[in-house]
C-alpha cells in the first residue's frame, strides 16, 4: 500500500496577516506536486506547515490518516516527512559523509537504531546524489550546488517517504538546474519517495510535477496536471502574465 | 498621605536613576545594535568611566558634567581600537553575522572584562571611592531631590537625544543605520562598513564611559573595580527590555528599571527589587523577544 | 608519531597487563584518552590518602574545579549555548547543603545529593525556559540568575541574611576527597560517553546547527534540555562539597567571578572535549596556587588574556587545535 500525505483546510495567521486560507491537497508516495504562485503567496509557509515547523491556525496534516501537525518537526521527520532548506544548511564542520550518517542514525523510526545496514545506507546515498568522491571533505568546501545536493541526500538519508524542497534550484546555472533535474528523477525512480516542490523554475517544476497546485494570496487557486494548469485561464492572469506563452509546451 | 508622598519622591528619582542608566545601557544598544555582537565587557567601559570621572574631579576638579565629555573623548578612541582589536577579524567581509561569530565575540570580550576588572584592582585596589560633588538640593512640591541627581539624569536625556539626532540627521548617522539594517545593501549605497563600523563601536563606547561618570553621581557606596559586574547586567537587562537596536528602547528600558528598582524598594526589601530588576528579563525573552516596544 | 607519545602511557600499558586478556581488551578499545583519564582518577584514588595534608588539601579543591569545568562543558561547550550564569546552580548546591546539614541536621553526603538534586531541578527550570533563546540572549538570561540569586539569599533570614550559613564540621578531608573524586569520575565518564558514537555525532550536529539537526530528526530541545540538567545537578553537586569543604556558605558563592572561571577552564582546554576540562582546570588552577601568594591579580589577567587570544585565533582550545595541526596525535584524544 504507498502512503498518502494530506492537508486538509490549513489556515495559518499571523497577526490580523491570513498566509493560507483554506488550503488542502494530498499526495501519494511516488508523485511529485509541484507548488507554485508569485512571491508573497504563502508556498514557504504551506511547506513549514507539511514539515510541523509551524502549527496550522486551524485545519490539519495527515500522514497515512494520522495527524501530524501537533507533533514537534523532529518527530514529522521521524514518521515520514523531511524537508530541504532554501538555502542549505550543512553541518559545516562535518564531513559530507558524517552529514548523511546523521540524518540516517537519527531521522528514521528507530533513532539511534544499530543497525549493521547503516553504513551500506549512507554510501547508497552519496552514490544516489553523486558525492561520493566528496564524502571525506568537510561540507563547508563544498559548492553550492554540491550543498544542494547533500541537502537532498540528508532529507534521503531520513529514510523520509515525503520530501518537501524549498526551491532547490534556485541560483544555479541552466546547466546545473538540468543536470539536477535529472539527479533528482533517477533519485526518484529508485527510491520511489513523494516530494512537494516548491520552485520558482518554471521548467523544472513542470518536467517534474504530475500535479501543481497554484497559490495566490494564500488561497488555492487552480490544481492540475501542469499542461492544465499553464493554460487556466486564472492562472495566467493572476502568476504567468504574459510569461505564459513561455512556457506552455 | 505619606505613603503617596514617598512613592511619588520614589518615582521622580527613579525616573532620573532611569535616564543615567540609559545612557550606559545606550552605548550597548547601538554597538550590539549597529555591529550584531555583544560586548561582554561593556561593564568594565563603565567602571573606566567612573574612575576616569573621579581622576578629572581630584587632578582638576571638574565636575562629572564636565568629566563626561573627556570620558566621551576617550570612549571614542578606546572604541575604534576595541572594534579593530575585537570585532574586525570576526566582521570583516561579511553579510551576515551570524551564530558563530556572536559566540566568539561574547567570549573574547569576556576575557578582556576578566583582564580590565583585574588591572582596575591592581591599579585603584579594591577600596571605594567616592567623588565630591554636590550641588545642593532642588525642593518640589515639598519633596527634596539632590540637584546633582537632576543634572546628570537630563545630561543623560541630553545625549541620547543627541545620537537619536545625529543617527536620523546626518549622512554618517544615515550610513550607521543603514549598515545596522542590511550590510549587504549597505555596502551597494557605497556605505564603507568597516568604518561605519568602527565609528559606530567609538560613538557606543563614547556614551558608555560619559554614562559611567555620570553614574558616580548614584554610586553612593563609592567606585570600585567591580562596579562592572552589577551595571553591565544592568544594562543587558535594559537593552532586552527596550529591544535591541530601538535607539528609544533605551530610555524606555532604563526609565522602567530604575522606576522598578525605586519603587519596589518602597514595599519590599532592597534586596528583593533587584532580584526582581535582574529576574524581569527572562520573562520578556521568553514572552516578547524583540522588547517590550513596538 | 612517537613524539606525542608519554611515556607513562607505555607504563600504564605495562602495569595493565595484569588484567586477564579479555578485559585488557575492553580497556584499549576506550581510547587513549579514556584511558589516560582513567589513570589519573585510579591514581588519585589510590594515592591521595598518603601524600602530604598541604597537597591532599589542595587536591580536592582542584577536584572541584575540575568537576565544575566538566560541568559547563556539558551544556557550553557541547552545545556553544554560553552560560555565564552556572555559578547559580554552585551556590544553589551549598545553601541545599548547607541548610540540609545547619536545620535538618543531616549527614554532608545528604546535603550533597540534595545540592545535586536541587541544582537540576533549577536547572531544569531555567532551562525550560532559556535554551529556547540563542547566542547572546541565552547568555544575558543565564547571566542574572546568580545576580538575582545574590540578592534573595541576602534577603533571606532563613539563609543567613548576608552573613551565610557557617557551619562547624571538623576536618572531613577523607570523606571530601571521596566525594568529589566520585563525582568527578562519573562527570567524566558521561561526558566521554555522550561524544561517542551515534549520541555524540547528533550532539555535534546539534552544535552545528541547531535547525539542521532538527531537520533530520534530531530531539534538540530535549538533548539540550538533559545535557543542562545534568550540568546543573554536576555543578550544584560540587558546589555542596565546595560549601562542605571551606565549612560554609555565603551570598559570595553567587560570584560572577566563579562563573568566568569556569568558561575560562573549557575555553582554554577546548570546547566539547573529554580532556579539555581537565587540561583547562590543571591550567587555570596551578598557576593560581603559586601567584596568589606573589600577585593576586596576575593571574586572572593571566587567563583574560589566554581566553582573548584563544577565542579569536585558536577557537578549539589547546583540544581542538593539536586536533587541527597535529593530525597524528590525532589518535591520542579520541
Amino acid at each position: 500500500m504507498t502512503a498518502r500525505l494530506a492537508a486538509k483546510g490549513i489556515v495559518k495567521r499571523f497577526g490580523g496577516v491570513t498566509a493560507l486560507d483554506d488550503v488542502s491537497l494530498a499526495l501519494d508516495q511516488g508523485t511529485v506536486l509541484g507548488l507554485i504562485g508569485p512571491n508573497g503567496s504563502g508556498k514557504t509557509t504551506l511547506l513549514n506547515v507539511l514539515s510541523g515547523t509551524m502549527r496550522p491556525t486551524s485545519g490539519g496534516v495527515f500522514l497515512d490518516g494520522q495527524r501530524i501537525d501537533r507533533l514537534p518537526g523532529y518527530r514529522v521527520v521521524r514518521a515520514g516527512v523531511a524537508k530541504t532548506h532554501q538555502i542549505p544548511k550543512p553541518f559545516p564542520g562535518l564531513t559530507v559523509r558524517e552529514n548523511v550518517l546523521v540524518a540516517a542514525t537519527f531521522g528514521g523510526r528507530a533513532p539511534m537504531r544499530e543497525g549493521a545496514d547503516l553504513p551500506e545506507q549512507v554510501e547508497r546515498i552519496l552514490r544516489l546524489v553523486e558525492l561520493e568522491p566528496r564524502a571525506h571533505a568537510f561540507a563547508s568546501a563544498l559548492t553550492v550546488q554540491e550543498k544542494k545536493r547533500l541537502e537532498f541526500g540528508r532529507a534521503l538519508a531520513t529514510g523520509a517517504r515525503f520530501l518537501l524542497l524549498d526551491e532547490t534550484f534556485a541560483g544555479l546555472s541552466p546547466d546545473e538546474v538540468r543536470n539536477s533535474v535529472e539527479v533528482f528523477q533517477r533519485v526518484q525512480a529508485e527510491v520511489g519517495f513523494g516530494a512537494v516542490v516548491v520552485e520558482h523554475v518554471m521548467r523544472a517544476v513542470l518536467s517534474l510535477a504530475q500535479r501543481v497546485l497554484v497559490l495566490e494570496e494564500g488561497r488555492a487557486i487552480a490544481e492540475g496536471t501542469p499542461q492544465e494548469v499553464v493554460r487556466d485561464p486564472g492562472v495566467i492572469e493572476a502568476y504567468l502574465g504574459s510569461e505564459a506563452t513561455n512556457v506552455a509546451p | 498621605m505619606a505613603e503617596v508622598g514617598t512613592v511619588v519622591a520614589s518615582l521622580v528619582y527613579g525616573v532620573l536613576l532611569g535616564f543615567v542608566f540609559a545612557a550606559i545601557a545606550h552605548g550597548l544598544n547601538l554597538i550590539w545594535g549597529v555591529t550584531k555582537v555583544v560586548n561582554a565587557a561593556h561593564g568594565e567601559f563603565i567602571m573606566l568611566g567612573a574612575y576616569g570621572a573621579y581622576f578629572l574631579n581630584l587632578a582638576w576638579g571638574l565636575d562629572p558634567l564636565l568629566a563626561s565629555v573627556v570620558d566621551a573623548g576617550l570612549g571614542l578612541a578606546v572604541g575604534v581600537v576595541f572594534y579593530f582589536a575585537f570585532l574586525y577579524r570576526e566582521l570583516r567581509g561579511k553579510d551576515e553575522i551570524g551564530l558563530q561569530s556572536e559566540l566568539v565575540t561574547l567570549v573574547a570580550t569576556f576575557g578582556l572584562s576578566l583582564v580590565l576588572v583585574n588591572v582596575g584592582i591592581i591599579a585603584w585596589k579594591g577600596d571605594p571611592r567616592g567623588l565630591r560633588y554636590n550641588p545642593g538640593n532642588i525642593v518640589l512640591g515639598g519633596l527634596s531631590v539632590p540637584l546633582g541627581g537632576v543634572y546628570v539624569g537630563l545630561a543623560s536625556l541630553g545625549i541620547i537625544a543627541i545620537s537619536h539626532v545625529f543617527l536620523s540627521r546626518t549622512y554618517l548617522g544615515n550610513a550607521i543605520r543603514a549598515y545596522s539594517q542590511d550590510i549587504a545593501a549597505a555596502k551597494l549605497m557605497g556605505v564603507n562598513p568597516t568604518s561605519v563600523a568602527a565609528i559606530a563601536t567609538g560613538i557606543g563606547f563614547a556614551m558608555t564611559m560619559a554614562g559611567g561618570a555620570f553614574l558616580t553621581v548614584y554610586l553612593r557606596a563609592g567606585i570600585t573595580p567591580f562596579v562592572g559586574l552589577t551595571y553591565a547586567p544592568i544594562s543587558f537587562v535594559i537593552v532586552v527590555l527596550g529591544g535591541r537596536g530601538k535607539m528609544w528602547g533605551s530610555l524606555v528600558g532604563g526609565v522602567t528599571i530604575g522606576v522598578l528598582l525605586d519603587v519596589l524598594q518602597v514595599f519590599v526589601p532592597v534586596e528583593i527589587a533587584y532580584a526582581a530588576a535582574f529576574l524581569v528579563v527572562i520573562p520578556v525573552l521568553a514572552l516578547a523577544p524583540e522588547g517590550i516596544l513596538r | 608519531m612517537t613524539i606525542l607519545r608519554p611515556t607513562f602511557l607505555r607504563l600504564r600499558a605495562m602495569s595493565l597487563r595484569i588484567l586477564p586478556g579479555h578485559a585488557w581488551g575492553k580497556v584499549r578499545a576506550l581510547g587513549p584518552t579514556a584511558q589516560g583519564l582513567g589513570l589519573v582518577l585510579a591514581v588519585l584514588a589510590v594515592v591521595g590518602p598518603v601524600l602530604p595534608v598541604a597537597i591532599f588539601v589542595l587536591l580536592i579543591l582542584f577536584m572541584i574545579y575540575a568537576t565544575w569545568a566538566y560541568s559547563i562543558n556539558l551544556i557550553t561547550g557541547m552545545t556553544g549555548y554560553v552560560s555565564f550564569g552556572h555559578v547559580v546552580f554552585v551556590g544553589t548546591g551549598g545553601y541545599a547543603l548547607g541548610y540540609g546539614v545547619k536545620v535538618w541536621n543531616i549527614a554532608p553526603f545528604a546535603g550533597v545529593a540534595l545540592g545535586g538534586v536541587l541544582g537540576a531541578v533549577l536547572a531544569l527550570v531555567i532551562g525550560v525556559v532559556t535554551l529556547r533563546l540563542r547566542g547572546a540572549y541565552f547568555a544575558i538570561a543565564t547571566l542574572v540568575t546568580p545576580l538575582a540569586a545574590f540578592y534573595i539569599v541576602s534577603g533571606t533570614p532563613a539563609l543567613g541574611d548576608g552573613s551565610g550559613l557557617p557551619m562547624n564540621l571538623g576536618f572531613q578531608i577523607g570523606s571530601q576527597y571521596y566525594t568529589i573524586w566520585a563525582l568527578l569520575a562519573a562527570e567524566v565518564a558521561l561526558t566521554w560517553w555522550v561524544t561517542r558514537g551515534r549520541l555524540g555525532l547528533g550532539i555535534r550536529a546539534l552544535r552545528e546547527d541547531e535547525d539542521a539537526a532538527r531537520a533530520v530528526g534530531i530531539s534538540v530541545s530535549r538533548v539540550k534540555l538533559i545535557l543542562y540538567i545534568l550540568s546543573g545537578g554536576f555543578a550544584g553537586a560540587a558546589g555542596a562539597v565546595f560549601a562542605w569543604y571551606v565549612s560554609g556558605v555565603f551570598p559570595d558563592s553567587f560570584n560572577l567571578l566563579f562563573s568566568l572561571t569556569m568558561l575560562a577552564m573549557i575555553i582554554i582546554g577546548g570546547m566539547g572535549t573529554v580532556l579539555g576540562p581537565m587540561l583547562g582546570a590543571v591550567i587555570v588552577l596551578i598557576p593560581h596556587q603559586i601567584l596568589i601568594r606573589i600577585l593576586p591579580q596576575g593571574e586572572p589577567i593571566a587567563i583574560g588574556v589566554s581566553v582573548i587570544l584563544i577565542a579569536l585565533f585558536l577557537p578549539g582550545g589547546i583540544v581542538g587545535t593539536i586536533r587541527q595541526y597535529v593530525p597524528d596525535a590525532r589518535r591520542y584524544f579520541e
